[in-house]
């Protein structure tokens, strides 16, 4: 079996999306109210067209970007670039990073995440996005990390309660 | 292995503690930026604490446990966490209200720029197609490794189009505007995939006297947001304050002159087809 066969992929959540999904919804009543109060379909031209086409697009971007490892590994799969692919003994550092100015209006990076740095090549970096996958998936790689490289101070995502047992946050 | 890094490990893996937060050794108690934390008692050692003096920080009268300054997110660990000490992050929240705020703040100067009435519906469009971009800030990277200008310019695209829809619904139930016009839908659809685009590829702009020695318009608007983000913005000069406004709305320049110039476009184009119906 090879390590690509062995590659464990981080459960998805839907948080990304609840917000914009919220939003849209509630311009696409506003648009059904408008439309019926004025008597004027052109109101549903919006809602019919343009904001399905926008949801399928993130929701399809979203299903893109893709965080997988293994015992020896992290690969990030993501639209619009190659896939990375960082081996435990060649990483640099880990560091739990909120997107800086730049980050947010290029839209580059996951806004709150857990970034993998590579020593070969700082801009080969993986980002684990801290809204996109499960903390308890995230915090499993993070052991896995942990157990690798005991030299690199690797952080946590997770709260614990007093067995132990990884609980997630809001 | 050597026996520095494993000791320099055990050093380093032991100061993570609850929330990731780092243990004080001689104390025992976990740092949390703004005040200890003891996990022992389960409480703050010190009561919460806001930059701006106030009798009760971060009260809620409508939460009773808001009013205990030592106890760690409301009591309510389990789904809150708190990353600094002052109170639980809402970032999902903050994303929209932001984006509408500056949706709301470049609409405000595109029609005092333009010399335009503002409208009820101008303001509402522009704060839920902020709200869309911000939320989506927060929430979804237009890319990972790759261009960004085709996504960035579909989100525009929502934008332009729900902002418009907004609009034209607001101003229709006021009266501002009569009936549905379908080319300024197109039109501020079209623009706002431009725009999206174009914001994505905002050079980092210094200017003198706003910005200074290797900072640009970026760096201005970030130390301001970080104020906003620990809580101290209270602190801020009220040069800062507009310094970082003013960066803002510069590193978001690209947006705001093609909007000008979409809005006067549009405008022009609904007033010849509604007989001067629309304003």
């Amino acid at each position: 079996m090879t390590a690509k066969q062995n590659l464990v992929q981080l459960r998805r959540t839907i948080r990304p999306y609840v917000g914009q999904i919220v939003i849209l919804v509630a311009v696409t009543v506003f648009a059904v109210y408008e439309s019926l109060a004025s008597s004027d379909w052109g109101f549903m031209w919006a809602p019919a067209v343009f904001l399905p086409l926008y949801a399928i697009y993130f929701l399809y971007f979203g299903m893109k970007y893709r965080v997988l490892w293994n015992k020896g590994s992290v690969v990030m799969r993501a639209r619009g670039g190659a896939e990375r692919r960082i081996q435990f003994d060649e990483i640099a550092s880990v560091k739990k990073e909120v997107s800086s100015a730049g980050d947010v209006l290029a839209q580059s990076r996951p806004f709150s995440r857990i970034a993998v740095y590579p020593n070969r090549d700082p801009d080969g970096f993986v980002d684990i996005s801290l809204r996109h996958f499960q903390l308890e998936d995230v915090e499993e790689l993070l052991a896995a990390i942990r157990k690798s490289r005991p030299d690199l101070c690797v952080p946590s995502t997770l709260m614990n309660d007093a067995s132990g047992k990884a609980r997630s946050r809001v | 292995m050597t026996v520095s890094s494993v000791c320099a490990t055990t050093v380093c893996f032991s100061l993570s503690r609850f929330t990731g937060k780092e243990r004080d050794a001689e104390s025992g108690n976990d740092y949390f930026e703004a005040r200890y934390y003891s996990s022992a008692m389960g409480r703050f050692m010190s009561p919460d604490w806001s930059a701006k003096e106030e009798p009760v920080p971060y009260a809620k009268l409508d939460d009773p446990q808001s009013l205990n300054l030592y106890a760690y997110v409301g009591n309510n660990p389990l789904v809150r966490d708190d990353p600094d000490g002052h109170a639980f992050g809402l970032d999902d929240l903050v994303g929209a209200l932001g984006g509408a705020a500056v949706g709301v703040g470049t609409e405000v100067i595109k029609d005092w720029a333009t010399g335009q009435h503002i409208t009820a519906g101008a303001i509402a469009g522009a704060a839920v197609g902020g709200a869309i971009v911000g939320e989506g800030i927060v929430n979804i990277p237009e890319t990972l490794g790759g261009s960004a200008v085709a996504a960035a310019a579909l989100k525009g695209a929502a934008q332009g189009a729900v902002s418009n829809l907004v609009q034209q619904g607001v101003d229709n139930a006021t009266g501002d505007q009569k009936g549905f016009n379908g080319k300024s839908l197109a039109v501020s659809t079209v623009l706002g995939a431009a725009t999206g685009g174009l914001a994505s590829k905002v050079p980092d702009l210094k200017i003198s006297g706003i910005s200074s020695g290797s900072g640009n318009m970026k760096a201005v608007a970030q130390g301001v947001a970080t104020k906003i983000e620990k809580g101290i913005a209270s602190s801020m000069s009220l040069k800062t304050a507009v310094k970082g406004a003013v960066g803002g709305q510069v590193a978001n320049a690209g947006r705001t002159v093609t909007g000008t110039a979409a809005t006067a476009w549009a405008t022009t184009t609904c007033n010849a087809n509604a007989g001067g119906a629309c304003k």
